[in-house]
């Protein structure tokens, strides 16, 4: 026993000494590598003037941003291409300082307002322009699409199949993520914070872009789960308004789908055409549906849509304002009687999105159409807030590049009137939209007394009750095909309905 | 905070190097270090830097101690306290996690959070405590040099795990030279452009090839990827992870030597390796040689039978994958290692030796290439999917528009990364810093080139650093 207990004791002290024997060993070596050969001896003195002039200038360039970055006037403050202020300086407390937020705030800041800032993420986005070959770029993450169902949605009664299609959106985030948080507990942590945050995530992105050329495309994603809500809110719609009003439904492509060719068209984004059919086809007889798509496709080797911005062109909004009148039985009036104006030098929300230069070729030129005589606007600010008078063109000359798309009706507010005294008839109609809308808007107003939008995302009223009130016959609801894969949105078209 | 950021570089940086050459004395210049150091480490956890200094106490203590005997009671201790809070912060989670798998108990998971750099201090520390131990260093008397050791931002919080007995004498004593300053300028510089410009860019490429419409890589999202878009983001992410890691390594490294520490390499080319027990001796050098000195070695190392060497290799392996994380995931990493390096101890390795060194290169590279399959995804049905989809068994197609066109836009990225992982522009370097003794235009444009490029991968770096906070607000612009 004892005489073990020596022979491990031994053979311990064997293996330490090994070990530093072996440290030795290896000390050794990296010192022999390290001494120079005659050869290197004679590199290095050659050289040796390069180590303090290296010293010097590198210091003075860390020295010298250094102290640029702490003169506080160079900071910026907002972003006019992110559509955002740019973080502050966080406040202290107690409490921010202790969970860590507050040197974390302090961080963002400090990179965030970095002087110089605008020129830097261009200079960054052309760096990364030279890491391949150019031509097409994919910016963003891919939604996966779901199929689209040949056969229109059966559903008869709308609350029923609320909740049956809001139950699928819940089951299949959380099958989603639900596996990549919790691995091997069952049940035992919840993770609706996760979904939570997902379905955020979801709705601040544009998706996909395809940037081709001087041009770019939003990638769409077929969402059943939203589209069957989006039948179901207009079905609605036209359910509460029946009697009172006329119910229009326009689904608006995106230029993905109008402005590439079907072949060019990359697979993973959902056939628009098909997506349409469905929506429509499942729509009751509450609702009146117009075929905006064929009449852009029809017309699709002109200027429908902005190559740097997600949003249609006046012109592509004429073409559906056409087809819209012509659902009605009415004519449009023709686009030589309406006042042009042209706005150059406009980079929208892809160019924001991607920063890719080869878009800053594709700048684009915002035309508006506005109707002659006497027409005037307001708009709110709030739901129930005072009308402001505004212009519905604005000249946006010498706005930010990435504004110019606001020259329409003030861009995107609760509540927008426009009134054209020269049309006598009393006639009226509510334009529900988000901001494709804009652009519509004026050329309705060659043909209504009163046009009221309503941007569903910032009007708080109800639907029901404005039209009612106002005494109004018809009512549009224009919606661009991305605001129906975003269960946000319309989640707000419903509150609105309701 | 962490390097690769602005406001190390452009404040916490240059405010902490004036303070060390403004205080003219090492004892001075110490405290700057110190104090900097625990700023740095309280910016990340303002609460547990106290355990970071708790723990430096209680293993200055303890080694102190052991000069009083009873050595082994206090080393003992020591293990028992630094292993012990190691285990609670960072397996707790996981060990309740499993039990509840395997039993259904306990229904309530503790939700711990992980202090940055919990892994790579302690074993510094217990390192100190058992070289004390063994004898090969002696206790520091003072405090404030073992916290300094600890806590030092240069290895704090991402390594490398550099032994107390190797900056012993330059706790006390440094030594700055123009060669230092500059040698560590330049790695810094280096470093940081591996970080930023390559491994960031590799990172969100192999992210972006895989992943779901939010961002994020989910069993959907591999299970719909296409072959070439798996191939091209593992490849990716190899690249990111070498980068990552050895970038970080060099900046600490770089920084040291500014201010005099010679810190051990940490990484030797890994990817150049002719075996998996050759690339263990070229990735992450000081965490294998903390487990060869401190468990492997103890356990009787390679001078025992083949059964017992084996054992000793697995126990090793099994806690390597450990440490990587607290998750099943990093243990079959760990043991994927073991299987290769055993099967290279019985009978490979001696075959390998035979054979031209492209064929080790080769069998190395996909070893390594499908254990990060493994460390990758901690998700055994995402990880599944992803090895499934590897050899087309999801029935995907082999390549999509998406997988093409992200390709040739990083067509030049990829190549030039792949190259920069091999040892070719350090050779072509010496070749031409060799030459340069005999030339005296060699001279001129070598030391003109050792000027220019750490500053142009630090004003690329800074410039990719502010194009990274571009974060385009486009909520309900539609």
């Amino acid at each position: 026993m004892k005489h073990a207990r020596r022979w491990k004791k031994g053979k311990k002290q064997k293996l330490q000494l090994s070990a530093r024997l072996d440290r030795q060993l290896k000390a050794n070596e990296e010192k022999r590598a390290a001494e120079p050969t005659p050869e290197d001896a004679s590199a290095a003195k050659a050289t040796k003037w390069m180590h303090p002039v290296r010293v010097v200038l590198l210091t003075l360039l860390f020295a010298a941003v250094s102290v640029v970055v702490w003169i506080l006037p160079l900071r910026p403050t907002h972003s006019d291409f992110e559509q955002r202020d740019l973080a502050a300086f966080p406040a202290w407390s107690m409490e921010t300082m202790l969970s860590g937020e507050y040197f974390d705030d302090m961080s963002l800041w400090f990179s965030d307002t970095f002087p110089g800032r605008e020129t830097w993420v261009n200079l960054s986005a052309a760096i990364r322009h030279c890491f391949g070959l150019r031509g097409e770029t994919i910016h963003g993450n891919i939604q996966q699409a779901d199929t689209i169902p040949s056969a229109p949605s059966t559903t008869t009664t709308a609350s029923s199949t609320t909740t049956s299609s809001s139950a699928t959106t819940t089951t299949t985030t959380t099958t989603t993520t639900a596996t990549a948080t919790t691995t091997t507990s069952t049940g035992t942590t919840t993770t609706t914070t996760t979904v939570d945050k997902d379905i955020q995530n979801q709705n601040q992105n544009l998706g996909a872009i395809l940037v081709r050329g001087d041009m770019a495309f939003e990638y769409y994603a077929f969402v059943r789960s939203t589209a069957d809500k989006y039948i179901n809110v207009i079905n609605d719609a036209g359910n509460r308004l029946k009697g009172t009003a006329t119910v229009y439904d326009m689904l608006v492509p995106t230029s993905i789908d109008v402005m590439l060719p079907a072949s060019e068209r990359p697979s993973a984004s959902s056939d628009q055409g098909a997506a349409i059919a469905y929506m429509y086809g499942s729509m009751n007889g509450n609702v009146k549906t117009v075929d905006a798509r064929s009449a852009l496709l029809a017309h699709n080797k002109e200027y429908l849509y902005f190559h740097t911005d997600h949003h249609w062109t006046a012109l592509g909004a004429y073409y559906a304002y056409d087809a819209f009148m012509q659902a009605q039985g009415k004519t449009a009036t023709p686009l030589a009687d309406y006042k042009q104006h042209a706005f150059d030098g406009f980079l929208g929300s892809f160019y924001a999105d991607t920063k890719d230069t080869d878009l800053k070729l594709g700048a684009d030129t915002v035309y508006a159409y506005e109707p002659f005589g006497n027409v005037t606007m307001t708009y709110r600010k709030d739901t129930n807030g005072a009308e402001n008078p505004y212009k519905v063109i604005t000249d946006v000359t010498n706005w930010s590049a990435r504004y110019k798309y606001n020259t329409f009706i003030a861009g995107d507010q609760p509540l927008v009137t426009i009134t054209n005294h020269d049309i006598k008839d009393n006639s009226s109609i509510v334009l529900v939209k988000e901001s494709f809308g804009n652009a519509f808007a004026p050329l309705l107003a060659s043909q209504y007394h009163k046009v009221y939008v309503l941007d569903y995302r910032y009007y708080t009223g109800g639907l029901q009750d404005f039209v009612k009130s106002h005494n109004v016959s018809t009512v549009l609801f224009l919606n661009n095909m991305s605001a129906t894969r975003n269960s946000y949105l319309v989640g707000k078209m419903d509150d609105l309905v309701r | 905070m962490v390097f690769s950021s602005l406001v190390f570089l452009y404040a916490f940086l240059p405010i902490c190097l004036l303070c060390y050459t403004l205080a003219k004395t090492t004892p001075a210049r110490n405290v700057v270090l110190l104090v900097f150091s625990l700023v740095f480490y309280a910016w990340g956890e303002p609460i547990y830097v106290l355990l970071l200094v708790g723990m430096a106490f209680f293993d200055w203590l303890f080694a102190l101690q052991m000069r009083k005997g009873h050595r082994r009671l206090w080393l003992v201790l020591s293990c028992i306290v630094n292993l012990g809070i190691l285990a609670v912060f960072k397996y707790l989670n996981f060990a309740a996690d499993s039990v509840c798998a395997l039993f259904g108990m306990p229904s309530v998971i503790p939700s711990i959070a992980l202090p940055i750099g919990i892994s790579f201090y302690k074993f510094q520390l217990l390192s100190y405590v058992i070289d004390v131990y063994r004898g090969e260093v002696l206790a520091q008397p003072r405090f404030d040099k073992v916290l300094l050791y600890a806590s030092l931002f240069h290895q704090c919080i991402a390594g490398p795990i550099v032994r107390y007995a190797h900056v012993e004498a330059e706790i006390s004593e440094r030594r700055v030279d123009w060669e230092g300053v500059s040698e560590g300028i330049r790695r810094f510089c280096v470093g940081l452009g591996k970080k930023v410009i390559i491994a960031n860019t590799c990172g969100q490429l192999a992210d972006t090839l895989i992943a779901a419409g939010n961002g994020n890589i989910t069993l959907a999202s591999v299970t719909a990827a296409d072959g070439a878009a798996l191939w091209v983001s593992m490849f990716a992410y190899t690249l990111q992870i070498y980068f990552d890691f050895s970038g970080y390594s060099d900046m600490a490294i770089g920084m040291g030597r500014m201010i005099g520490f010679r810190y051990l390499e940490n990484f030797n080319y890994p990817y150049i390796a002719r075996s998996v027990k050759d690339f263990w001796r070229r990735w992450h050098m000081s965490l294998s040689t903390f487990f060869r000195d401190y468990v492997y070695i103890p356990l009787g190392g390679s001078r025992c039978s083949l059964w017992r060497n084996l054992f000793n290799m697995l126990v090793v392996w099994a806690l390597t994958g450990l440490w990587h994380g607290a998750s099943w995931n990093f243990v079959l990493w760990g043991l994927w290692s073991f299987v290769f390096l055993a099967i290279e101890k019985l009978f490979l390795g001696k075959l390998l030796d035979r054979l031209p060194a492209v064929f080790g290169v080769i069998y190395t590279l996909a070893v390594v290439f499908f254990g990060w399959v493994l460390f990758r995804f901690q998700d055994f049905n995402v990880m599944w999917a992803a090895v499934q989809g590897l050899f087309g068994f999801t029935g995907n197609y082999w390549t999509t528009f998406e997988t093409t066109t992200l390709i040739k836009n990083y067509a030049f990225f990829l190549p030039v990364a792949a190259l920069c992982a091999t040892p070719l522009f350090k050779a072509i370097s010496r070749r031409w810093h060799v030459a340069a003794g005999r030339s005296r235009v060699l001279a001129v444009t070598w030391s003109v080139a050792q000027i220019v490029w750490p500053m142009v991968l630090l004003a690329v770096s800074t410039v990719m650093l502010v194009g990274d906070s571009y974060n385009p607000f486009l909520y309900f612009q539609f």
